[in-house]
């Protein structure tokens, strides 16, 4: 259960985020939509809780970011980030097992391993799960980092996992496989969860609720099927009318 | 099961017990060689099964071990330190010596020489340890600063402020020889060359005691720095105080660096190539990187030293010298390969 | 492998050569070698560094590298008993582990006067046994040192002499006061013009015209691989000196000139006479 309250963040004087209140309850999945530039990834960031508030408060299960550590904040929550590529020939399997941190130095216990083969079933990877990360194209990279943070919160329950446009280089067969996982995560652990996309239809198709950022602010928000509608979309987009199709 | 088994990365083997059994034994082998090889003879046969006379006995634990063991506590640190910096850097080009960490911590002995006059005491070699690791701190910090004013780590910035800093420190040294005497001058060049030629037992002990705790301290963070190479976002994402990984590495890796520099002087290239080989050939787990560029990295400088030593004997080629030689080549392949795209 | 190490340990510091004269010679140092060469105890030299080229039976000897960069194993490959050297071998480490491994070293001066020749020739003697021979290869020093005294006595003035070495890419060095090359000019009957420094510095085209001396004085050396005296006189600076004018530019044989050996004497006899005689 997510909580932020009126949370604004400003970089060298520059107003990213104003304002913004939000929650995401148990099971839930929220949908942060919007123009380039609208700070959707901004947010996430904030949500996360890798950039300090410029004001407002954040809490997860009632306690507030600052009261946690990175490691308690770690084990509740995961991120899935925009591409990240590596430049060292790591196989997809030591990739994956990176979710498995825990702040251990040791290597990976049996239960980890478990964990982690049975995340590579779910995306479908245990087939490359030895071949080098560098050597994949941009999805299964994609499909390998998804298993990394899943992998990282996996054995929790009501966890919070967001994710920052994680269909941009999925095809679409993947782009339902994403979601029924998130699905499913959402009613057998109690997961909440909150992602970043583009595509409004998607957004409508798997989200319950949606948030349209405007330069910062909420410019609305509420039921994904009662606010991803023609008139917001096409105001906010700046669009005809019959230029948008949801 | 042949040997290749041993290299082959669809080797049934597991990676952990296929590395060590191809590096240690190869370690061993350099280490025999060395012993055995040099103006006085001393079979291998008898290094191991004894029957020693009083000359190769005196020989060998005077000149012989003592380099030895030096030139493979040099070659750990410079191989680590390597693998931590590329690590550190996300950048598999980043070397001590070429991001100029090297030439600052030679800079601040170079000054320490010219002040205080050249070391061979215990206090005189951790003074001179400590100079160069204040020299390499201040410099990895620099370097850290200025590879980022991007927002991203970008190879071209590192590299150039590598070459600024080793412009830098190139003028600070012309300085401090027009301010030093014969004699200083002397001790000078000789150090700066890279030579492991005057080991003593106390140098081993100075240069283990810095690079055996740094291994460790490395391998301790092998998983962090694993994860670092997602970036530091994400590493905080997975619970790592990245702030606090950056200073633990940096700190141990100018340790590292200071102790080999204060001791041997330049030595190039080692912490590019070790780890290089190892991930070529074991892939890029911290975990396994760590220890193996120290034990490739040994064995590496102790081969390196033990041609410098004998090829022109009874004089010597700085060992500094013979490791550019191989290294300098290596790294415009790489570049090149890294720049096509292909790495 | 502990109790190996203390064996080591105990033989490297035990005293091999303790009260037995010295046969197996490793000597370190053009003079050092000379001195055994004129005490004609060479029979007991088994190497030399490549500074010991003279009489040139010393070049035949085994090379044991250059006096300032030795290496411990090549030293001790040739299983000596006693190792002499100047100040000038190095580097110190290497004489450290020579040291442990239990060789003998004894250190002469880096002659850069008459006493040190002297007091370098005794040593030598008394190290070898041959107290007597040395004493007499000091007396026949002072008197051929005696007659160049005398000769100088009689010069009407003193010749200004800048003593170069230059090994024709980088900037010609000057010796200074408190070097052998000075020390050697003064014997001779000379006035060393760079009286304003000691040891070795750069020489500038303009410090050169204010030295403003009458002779040049290099060794063979530093002529040969200058190309010659075309190649001296080209030397920013050299060509506006009055040396440079009259061409009078002297060369000695380098050992000759700045070894301080038992041939002093002989050096400042041949440079007396090259400086008097006429162009």
């Amino acid at each position: 259960m997510l909580v932020a309250n009126n949370i604004s963040f400003k970089v060298s004087g520059k107003t990213i985020l104003s304002d913004v209140s939000l929650s995401v309850g148990r099971g839930e999945i929220l949908s942060i939509l919007g123009p380039n530039g609208a700070g959707k990834s901004t947010l996430l960031k904030c949500l996360s809780g890798f950039y300090t508030l410029s004001a407002g408060t954040i809490f997860l299960e009632n306690k507030p970011y600052s009261e946690l550590s990175l490691s308690e904040l770690s084990q509740r929550r995961a991120v899935l980030s925009q591409q990240v590529s590596i430049d060292f020939p790591f196989t997809v399997f030591e990739v994956a097992s990176m979710g498995r941190n825990l702040g251990r130095s040791d290597g990976l216990g049996y239960l980890d391993k478990n964990i982690i083969n049975e995340l590579l079933d779910l995306t479908a990877m245990t087939s490359m799960k030895d071949r080098l990360f560098s050597s994949l194209s941009g999805g299964e990279q994609q499909r390998v980092h998804l298993t990394r943070v899943l992998a990282q919160i996996w054995d929790q329950e009501d966890a919070l996992l967001l994710l920052d446009e994680p269909t941009s280089a999925l095809d679409l067969k993947h782009q339902f496989m994403l979601f029924e996982i998130c699905r499913t995560l959402c009613e057998t652990k109690g997961f909440s969860i909150v992602t970043v996309l583009h595509d409004l239809r998607l957004a409508k198709a798997v989200s319950d609720r949606t948030i349209f950022l405007q330069k910062g602010r909420i410019y609305a928000s509420g039921d994904s099927a009662a606010t991803i509608t023609a008139p917001i979309v096409s105001s906010l987009y700046e669009l005809k009318p019959e230029q948008v199709f949801l | 099961m042949s040997i290749f088994s041993l290299v082959r990365r669809d080797s049934p083997i597991s990676t952990t017990h296929r590395a060590f059994l191809l590096i240690c034994p190869l370690v061993f082998v350099i280490f025999l060689f060395s012993l055995s090889i040099g103006a006085i003879s001393i079979p291998a046969k008898a290094l191991v099964f004894g029957g020693l006379d009083q000359l190769q006995q005196s020989v060998l634990f005077n000149i012989r071990l003592p380099r030895a063991i030096l030139a493979m506590s040099v070659g750990a640190s410079l191989g680590i330190s390597g693998a931590a910096m590329q690590g550190l850097f996300r950048n598999p080009l980043a070397d001590p010596g070429l991001i100029g960490i090297s030439s600052g911590a030679a800079l601040a002995v170079a000054i320490s020489i010219v002040l205080i006059g050249p070391a061979t005491g215990f206090l005189g070699l951790y003074g001179m340890g400590f100079a160069a690791f204040i020299g390499g701190t201040i410099t990895s910090l620099v370097i850290l600063r200025l590879s980022k004013i991007s927002g991203l780590f970008s190879v071209t910035h590192m590299l150039l402020a590598g070459i600024a800093i080793n412009a830098l420190t190139f003028a600070g040294t012309g300085v401090l020889t027009y301010l030093s005497d014969d004699q200083q001058l002397r001790a000078f060049t000789f150090w700066t060359m890279g030579s492991l030629g005057g080991a003593l037992w106390s140098q081993v002990f100075v240069s283990a005691s810095i690079t055996v705790p740094a291994i460790w301290i490395l391998v301790l963070k092998a998983r962090q720095l694993n994860i670092l190479l997602l970036g530091e976002e994400n590493a905080t994402y997975l619970g790592i105080d990245t702030v606090r990984l950056k200073r633990t590495i940096i700190l141990t890796t100018a340790l590292t660096v200071g102790a080999a520099v204060a001791i041997s002087g330049l030595i190039g290239f080692v912490g590019l190539v070790v780890p290089h080989l190892i991930r070529l050939l074991f892939g890029a787990n911290h975990q396994l990187l760590i220890p193996l560029s120290a034990l490739l990295g040994a064995g590496l400088l102790l081969l390196a030293d033990t041609f410098a030593r004998t090829i022109v004997s009874p004089a010597e080629l700085p060992v500094g010298v013979l490791t550019s030689l191989i290294g300098g080549p290596f790294f415009l392949w790489l570049l090149i390969k890294q720049t096509s795209g292909k790495l | 492998m502990r109790k190996i190490f203390i064996l080591a340990f105990l033989f490297a510091s035990s005293n091999v050569t303790a009260g037995e004269l010295p046969n197996r010679i490793v000597s370190v140092g053009g003079a050092v070698t000379e001195i055994i060469y004129a005490l004609e105890e060479d029979q007991r030299l088994v190497g030399a560094d490549t500074t010991s080229y003279y009489p040139p039976l010393a070049a035949k000897l085994p090379k044991v590298g250059y006096q300032r960069n030795l290496s411990a194993e090549g030293i001790l490959s040739l299983n000596p008993d006693l190792l002499l050297v100047t100040d000038d071998a190095g580097p110190p480490p290497v004489l450290v582990q020579i040291k442990n491994a239990g060789l003998k070293i004894v250190t002469l001066k880096s002659a850069k006067s008459v006493a040190h020749v002297r007091q370098n020739i005794l040593l030598v003697g008394d190290v070898l046994g041959k107290t007597d021979q040395a004493q007499n290869i000091v007396t026949g020093l002072d008197q051929i040192l005696q007659k160049v005294s005398l000769k100088v006595s009689k010069q009407t003035s003193k010749p200004s002499i800048l003593f170069l070495t230059s090994h024709g890419t980088s900037t010609p060095m000057v010796a200074g006061v408190e070097t052998s090359a000075s020390a050697l000019i003064d014997l001779a009957g000379g006035r060393n013009v760079a009286d304003g420094f000691s040891g070795y510095k750069p020489l500038t085209p303009e410090a050169a015209v204010k030295y403003a001396p009458d002779i040049i004085l290099i060794t063979s050396r530093s002529l040969k691989m200058n190309g010659g005296k075309e190649g001296i006189l080209k030397i920013p600076g050299i060509g506006l000196t009055p040396a440079g004018k009259a061409e009078h530019i002297i060369h000695m044989d380098g050992l000759l000139l700045l070894g301080f050996g038992p041939r002093t004497g002989a050096a400042a006899m041949e440079l007396h006479e090259k400086m008097q005689a006429p162009l």
